[in-house]
């Protein structure tokens, strides 16, 4: 399974420039996000769509993980595959609260937040224009618009952002 | 040389003990001695707050939380003597550089803080101690308040039938109004994988599950609650001072992570939230818990908190409260600021799919596009979450989704235009839930006593249900008549559960589930059927369970608390009675102060096989939060006109 996603989120590399791609890779699987995004029992499921208020899932915290699950790395990869959806649509309008906490997430600035939301999008729009866009998982384009924001992190935002 | 290597060694070694220094030194077990004295002579092990962070019921001498690590003394059965006097000597530990997060003033910050105010114990402390692991988490000089959130019922899913309290951390760093990244605090119980579903109800309910405090960025319950099973809530932000909004971080930090049992109705979010926050304030938030302890209890305690400190001059806790929407509510509200030509592009569109909706995409008048668009993408994000869970991934309502992102990219941003959603008041503002009632009836021509109990009450259209819906568990009357020179209380009903969820907003599209229903399972008289004529005689009173359920439609008239339905209720009886078909009609509306209700109905019947008429015309008043008057009339019905107060709590 690990063999196939990494070769997934490789082929999006391709897609969306091919910088760092196994770090998203490496932060799902050391960093426990798969158990995120599906409960691990079906009764529970079958009761609820996706939560139950008997409670949430384990106790998965801030305080336990390790510290290389802290960073802005982490929550980006979090938020996205958590809201990604949402991400995407305040993204597309160009506004909005997660496209904030998007960059929030990822270490920038008040005052470059604008900037980077426009820097984003146009990398999203690319993204997004690509055929196989469509076709990708949710953990997929999770990872291709982790690659997106890490690469402009590491290159036009330099002093304003930073996801370590 | 051999001096050399034997002074050498003796360096090495003094400088290996410095790492471990601030040993017990007798200065160390004088000022121990000496904070032990002063615990002792303030009685601290007795102290409410001491306690409470213990989580030591009031009546009890043994904490309530099971992980063996909360406790310094190393045992969970200590009594709150034994932990105190371990934690005044841990504090005075060993302090190792390497594992400095592990020290108990680390581990339980809290504690410190309390008994640095008590004692003053900072002050015989050899050495200050910096925690980076719990600095790292913490960010105190962040966070400028706390916020209770109530998150609304949920009928769509049983054990989200009362709703949900939890905590947020609000920090400097969240714009105005955006507290995604803020840190929420949950409590819940830990759910092991492949728990069948009747286990799941009675461990939840009776016991048999862990739980605990977990923390999570807050657009982990956003994304749930408002997102995905469409919730409304409203946010209560707390009034700490800064001492006491460190001290509940601390406390936090503390706790999570700590197993506690869980029960469904008592000891669970919401109880445990007014717990923390009673830790820190010193309010009986929590005394005088009752059978159960329901997410909207945690804002009437707050309130009558506020209420006592009102009275004593004292600052209130709630300083303010904010509605919260839900993503169903957004988007019928983004859909009624459409312009009717607009609103017309969104109808056609939403009809098409795949390459036909994309071309069609392209033809949008550009003055339309945008809004247009954006209305189309929080649509497919309903259409997407209200699918099955087992299809999430690439449905074509995703790759429609996807056509209409590429469509909104390609065009320039713009500022989202949100319309102010009309705000839907908090469950607060509803009568409390438990009721007792008494009244008087008409029934043969006699008047009758009447007397009732419920223990949970949500009726329809209350305030804070994200749709209108009605929510009664364990409902039981009595009436009380006069026969002869004696009088006769008998049971009337006694009603298990009874829901209902009317459906009254509607996207007006196609495929949309608008359908609206009613359930009830109980216990009934014979004599409340009217199928045993002359039973008011009766001294043997006949009584048959009963279950009900009906499927219909409704629709908002006109206004949002105006709501007409139409359904076709049907009953089973354990009786020779058994069974009961009725179509019906009914009105519905509500002010802040009064409901009102009419219905009308025609029941067909098996037990003589004919049709019988049904109407009714109910009028109440909501007269203080904890007292309500009804008014009612009924056609068909033993008892054909009624008047009640009810005592709300």
């Amino acid at each position: 399974m690990k063999k196939v996603f990494l070769a997934a989120v490789a082929a999006t590399a391709l897609v969306s420039g091919g910088v760092q791609a196994r770090d998203f890779a490496d932060i799902y699987t050391q960093c426990g996000l798969g158990a995120m995004i599906a409960p691990t029992n079906e009764a529970v499921a079958a009761i609820t769509n996706v939560t139950w208020d008997l409670g949430t899932t384990a106790i998965s915290s801030n305080v336990s993980s390790a510290d290389s699950c802290k960073g802005g790395q982490k929550k980006v990869a979090s938020l996205l595959l958590q809201s990604l959806p949402q991400v995407e649509k305040d993204l597309a309008m160009g506004s909005g609260q997660y496209a904030a906490a998007l960059v929030a997430s990822a270490g920038c600035t008040a005052a470059s937040h604008d900037q980077v939301i426009s820097a984003v999008r146009e990398d999203l729009a690319d993204l997004a224009a690509q055929p196989t866009y469509a076709g990708m998982s949710r953990v997929e384009k999770s990872a291709a618009l982790f690659n997106v924001v890490q690469k402009r992190v590491d290159t036009d935002f330099v002093g304003s952002c930073s996801m370590i | 040389m051999l001096a050399l290597r034997f002074v050498t060694a003796c360096l090495l070694l003094v400088l290996l003990h410095c790492k471990v220094f601030a040993q017990a030194t007798p200065d160390s077990e004088r000022a121990i001695g000496q904070y032990l004295q002063d615990a002792a002579r303030l009685n601290l092990a007795q102290d409410d707050q001491w306690r409470r962070m213990l989580y030591v019921p009031t009546g009890r001498n043994r904490s309530q939380i099971n992980s063996p690590e909360f406790f310094l003394s190393l045992d969970r059965n200590a009594t709150p003597e034994v932990e105190l006097e371990a934690t005044i000597r841990a504090f005075f530990g060993p302090v190792h550089a390497e594992s400095v997060d592990q020290h108990p003033r680390c581990r339980f910050p809290a504690r410190y803080l309390w008994l640095g105010k008590r004692l003053n114990l900072g002050a015989g402390s050899p050495v200050a101690i910096s925690c980076p692991k719990l600095n790292r988490w913490a960010r105190v000089d962040e966070i400028r308040s706390v916020s209770l959130i109530l998150v609304s019922g949920y009928l769509g899913n049983p054990a989200s039938s009362f709703g949900h309290t939890m905590l947020r951390l609000n920090s400097q760093d969240g714009m105005a109004g955006n507290h995604l990244t803020d840190t929420g605090m949950n409590f819940g119980a830990l759910i092991p994988p492949r728990v069948g579903t009747i286990e799941y109800v009675i461990k939840g309910v009776f016991g048999g599950f862990q739980a605990g405090f977990s923390d999570s960025p807050y657009y982990e319950q956003d994304v749930v609650y408002a997102r995905t099973e469409f919730r409304d809530s409203w946010e209560y932000e707390i009034q700490l001072d800064r001492w006491q909004t460190q001290f509940l971080i601390a406390h936090l930090w503390e706790v999570i992570g700590k197993k506690f049992d869980y029960y469904f109705l008592s000891e669970n979010c919401a109880y445990r939230m007014m717990e923390l926050l009673e830790a820190v304030t010193g309010d009986g938030l929590t005394q005088r818990a009752r059978v159960w302890f329901l997410p909207v209890e945690a804002v009437y305690r707050l309130r009558d908190a506020d209420t006592k400190r009102r009275d004593n001059s004292q600052p209130q806790l709630i300083s303010q409260a904010r509605f919260v929407p839900s993503a169903e509510r957004e988007l019928h509200t983004e859909l009624e600021r459409l312009t009717p030509d607009q609103r017309a592009i969104f109808d056609s569109l939403v009809r098409l799919r795949g390459e036909a909706l994309s071309a069609s995409l392209r033809n949008i008048r550009p003055e339309y596009k945008a809004s247009v668009l954006q209305a189309m993408l929080s649509y497919f994000q309903y259409v997407i979450k209200s699918q099955p869970y087992e299809e999430k991934e690439n449905t074509p309502a995703h790759l429609d989704r996807d056509r209409v992102l590429r469509a909104r990219l390609g065009l320039p941003r713009q500022a989202q235009v949100m319309s102010r959603v009309e705000e839907v008041p908090s469950p607060e503002f509803n009568a409390r839930p438990m009721r007792l009632s008494a009244g008087l009836g008409s029934r043969s021509g006699a008047w009758v006593g009447l007397l009732g109990w419920t223990a949970y009450h949500q009726p329809l259209l209350a305030p804070g249900a994200s749709e209108p819906g009605e929510l009664v568990v364990a409902d039981v009357a009595w009436t009380l008549q006069a026969r002869g020179n004696a009088s006769s209380l008998q049971l009337d009903h006694l009603d298990f559960i009874r829901v209902a969820k009317l459906k009254a907003r509607h996207l007006g599209l196609d495929g949309e589930d608008g359908g609206s229903w009613r359930v009830a399972f109980g216990v009934e008289s014979a004599e409340r059927v009217g199928s045993t004529p002359g039973a008011a005689d009766s001294a043997a009173p006949d009584y048959r369970l009963r279950a009900q359920g009906a499927y219909g439609f409704a629709r908002q008239l006109a206004a949002p608390n105006f709501i007409g339905y139409a359904m076709v209720e049907s009953t089973i009886r354990s009786s020779s009675d058994r069974l009961a078909l009725m179509p019906q009609l009914g009105l519905l509306w509500r002010s802040d102060v009064l409901v009102a209700s009419m219905d009308l109905g025609n029941q067909w019947e098996s037990r003589d096989r004919s049709w019988h008429r049904k109407a009714g015309v109910e009028l109440g008043a909501r007269l203080r939060n904890d007292l309500t008057a009804n008014v009612a009339v009924r056609l068909g019905s033993p008892i054909r006109a009624s008047a009640s107060l009810a005592a709300h709590w």
